[in-house]
């Protein structure tokens, strides 16, 4: 600790005061935060993925894509530490960097700058208790210009239970580059009591483009608060796609992008998978500060089992000339499963073009049986009415991507409880 | 010889009667054509022959190619070659028009390739555009998009027996003729079509071997097509009445 920079000392104290006064957090689940240990267990360094523990391997091929041959590079992170990391030059230029984040606020001063700007730290009590005490993460740094074609893979496993895994990522995209990154977060089965509450920030500069894909799957004991916050500058484009595969004991996510620049733009779409007695609160927000800012919303929300879902959704404006579209859709497929929606839209200007599309049901039965009348089942029309309605195409992901989350979408289709 | 005998069914709907004891036979290899007033119960007949569970069949049973299925579930039926389209085919979200197509030539055991070739031919014969496979089946199709499209499912199923509900309402001449087109074409290759309708215009391009004329809780059957002309000039009320016949119209 000692060898940290004044700053980030100074940043750390402020933070663990603040704890005590900080509200609670206003979506999600209550939790008892005194409940969670702040480190854990450390894994080793490993050069070969293969390499790293069976129940830490098992996780990861939950998400299947750290074992694909198509990414350009790949780290994973087990509970703090950095374990793997493997960059392959000829697809990440010179001008790239990916490093652990504590290695980042060493050796960059001027990390300072956006060490919870995009965020603020005092938001409530978990960006407060992550301000002070928060461990690990990436940092990942596009130089001018450079264009990284194919995705980065960066994984959060954790790895031990009765514990908060608080790492905090930055990303930053320099004027002109594109960088696809891909963010999957789990944990073994054995895992019990545990929280992931990634943090991560991302700075889009002008003209850049940043996309950004999160596959969470967990099971049944653990909670997720994933934490993210963007700054989109003049002509840069940030797109994210949230895919809650299997959203745990709980979750909340509430992704937000101020698009700060002219002519900025974002493409925010979730699609969330109820299961078991999951607790959901997800959504996301986009600020139009920017003239001629636009922001696009698309989530849709699958309720099964005895799942509760709740999806929220907020478009608010003061940009002159600027656009904001929601759409917002849930399917409920069994009785015992919730699902509500809050779209938000607000504006301080008259020149903002802002409207929100919304539905929530069940299955159409006249729809059901058009598809049975070409000869499938209940069971096979059913998972071609919920893939249609999840329409994993319109995520635009590359293959094999694409190809493995339809797939993990059939797999937990067919096993849940209509 | 007969591919469906429906023999004195009688169907209910939310516990209302709608058709009582009606019996009807149909060749194979035939193109009959049910006329009727509205409300006759003209799509409940081919509901309880698909058996769509919202028709609850009370009493009658359904032979189709010789075998008792009064009581087995629709994809069972569908299975054995029965196939029906909609006056109003519903829109289903995110399933694209071209994945769909495919799906269903590849379940009727075409490979890749051959799903691929067959589709193709489908589309062009049915002046489908082929930007419409990529897109959400029925959503903002026109009338005749969405018969022609109905019609592009049925060609992919090869079915032996087609129950084409309306197939021609609702569509402009150029759909009309392309439809009629494809029924020639599939009664060709052998299947079975059984056609309802409220016009005598799509008989300018097809010929039926019968027509059967439904309403009053009766079933007429003609061999005679002139009787889809005396209808449009009398009315049902007065051919199922019996009040004028064929044989002495008048007409022409």
């Amino acid at each position: 600790m000692n060898s940290f920079p004044q700053w980030f000392i100074e940043k750390r104290r402020f933070a663990e005061k603040f704890i005590e006064k900080a509200p609670e957090p206003k979506y999600g689940l209550k939790l008892d935060w005194n409940k969670f240990r702040l480190s854990a267990e450390k894994y080793y360094r490993t050069m070969d993925i293969d390499d790293l523990p069976p129940e830490v391997k098992g996780s990861l091929q939950n998400l299947v894509f750290p074992f694909s041959k198509n990414i350009a590079a790949n780290i994973v992170h087990v509970n703090e530490t950095l374990v793997y990391e493997k960059i392959i030059r000829e697809m990440v230029p010179r001008g790239v960097e990916i490093i652990n984040i504590e290695d980042a606020i060493r050796k960059y001063d001027w990390l300072k700058n956006y060490w919870f700007r995009a965020f603020p730290l005092t938001l409530n009590k978990l960006s407060a208790i992550h301000g002070a005490y928060s461990k690990g993460g990436a940092f990942i740094h596009v130089g001018e210009n450079i264009k990284v074609k194919k995705p980065i893979s960066s994984c959060f496993v954790v790895a031990s239970s009765r514990y908060a895994q608080l790492s905090h990522s930055i990303v930053i995209a320099e004027p002109g580059s594109e960088i696809h990154i891909l963010t999957g977060c789990t944990a073994p089965l054995t895992v019990q009591g545990s929280l992931h509450a990634g943090l991560t920030e991302v700075y889009v500069k002008r003209n850049a483009r940043v996309v950004s894909t999160m596959i969470e799957y967990w099971h049944r004991k653990v909670h997720s608060r994933p934490l993210k916050a963007v700054i989109v500058e003049d002509g840069g484009e940030y797109v994210e796609n949230l895919i809650m595969l299997k959203p745990g004991l709980s979750i909340q996510a509430y992704p937000t992008v101020i698009l700060k620049g002219k002519n900025s733009s974002t493409i925010l779409r979730s699609i969330v998978i109820g299961t078991d007695s999951s607790d959901i609160d997800i959504g996301e927000a986009a600020y139009l500060v920017g003239e001629n800012s636009k922001a696009r919303l698309i989530t849709r929300g699958l309720a099964l089992d005895s799942s509760y879902i709740k999806q929220r959704t907020k478009v608010w404006s003061k940009a002159s000339k600027s656009s904001g579209y929601v759409e917002c859709s849930g399917l409920i497929l069994s009785d015992k499963a919730k699902l509500e929606t809050y779209p938000t839209l607000q504006t301080l200007v008259k020149d903002t073009e802002l409207y929100h599309e919304s539905s929530i049901g069940k299955v159409a039965e006249d729809q059901l049986f058009y598809l049975i009348s070409r000869g499938f089942s209940e069971e096979e029309a059913t998972a071609l009415m919920i893939r249609g309605f999840l329409d994993p195409d319109m995520l635009d992901l590359p293959e094999p991507l694409l190809s493995q989350v339809k797939s993990i979408i059939d797999l937990i289709v067919r096993k849940a409880k209509m | 010889m007969f591919i469906l005998e429906i023999d004195k069914l009688t169907t209910a709907v939310d516990n209302k009667i709608i058709i009582k004891n009606i019996s009807l036979r149909i060749p194979k290899k035939s193109f009959s054509v049910l006329m009727g007033p509205n409300a006759s119960g003209k799509t409940t007949l081919i509901m309880s022959i698909i058996g769509n569970p919202r028709y609850k069949i009370l009493s009658g049973r359904i032979i189709f190619d010789g075998e008792n299925i009064t009581n087995i579930p629709t994809y069972e039926r569908v299975k054995k070659g029965i196939f029906v389209s909609y006056q109003a085919p519903p829109t289903i979200r995110g399933v694209k028009l071209g994945f769909f197509l495919k799906l269903l030539l590849k379940r009727r055991g075409l490979s890749e390739a051959e799903a691929e070739r067959e589709l193709k031919n489908i589309i062009s014969f049915l002046n489908i555009p082929e930007s419409f496979l990529k897109r959400d089946l029925n959503l903002g199709f026109s009338g005749g998009e969405r018969k022609r499209v109905e019609i592009a499912q049925l060609m992919a199923m090869k079915p032996k027996l087609a129950l084409l509900d309306e197939i021609d309402t609702g569509i402009d001449i150029d759909s009309m003729k392309v439809i009629a087109g494809a029924i020639n074409r599939i009664l060709n290759e052998g299947t079975t079509v059984f056609l309802i309708t409220h016009y005598k215009n799509i008989l300018s391009y097809v010929i039926p071997d019968r027509v059967f004329v439904m309403g009053n809780n009766l079933i007429k059957e003609y061999r005679d097509i002139k009787i889809a002309k005396l209808i449009e000039r009398c009315g049902y009320g007065c051919v199922l009445e019996g009040k004028c016949d064929i044989e002495d119209d008048q007409y022409e």
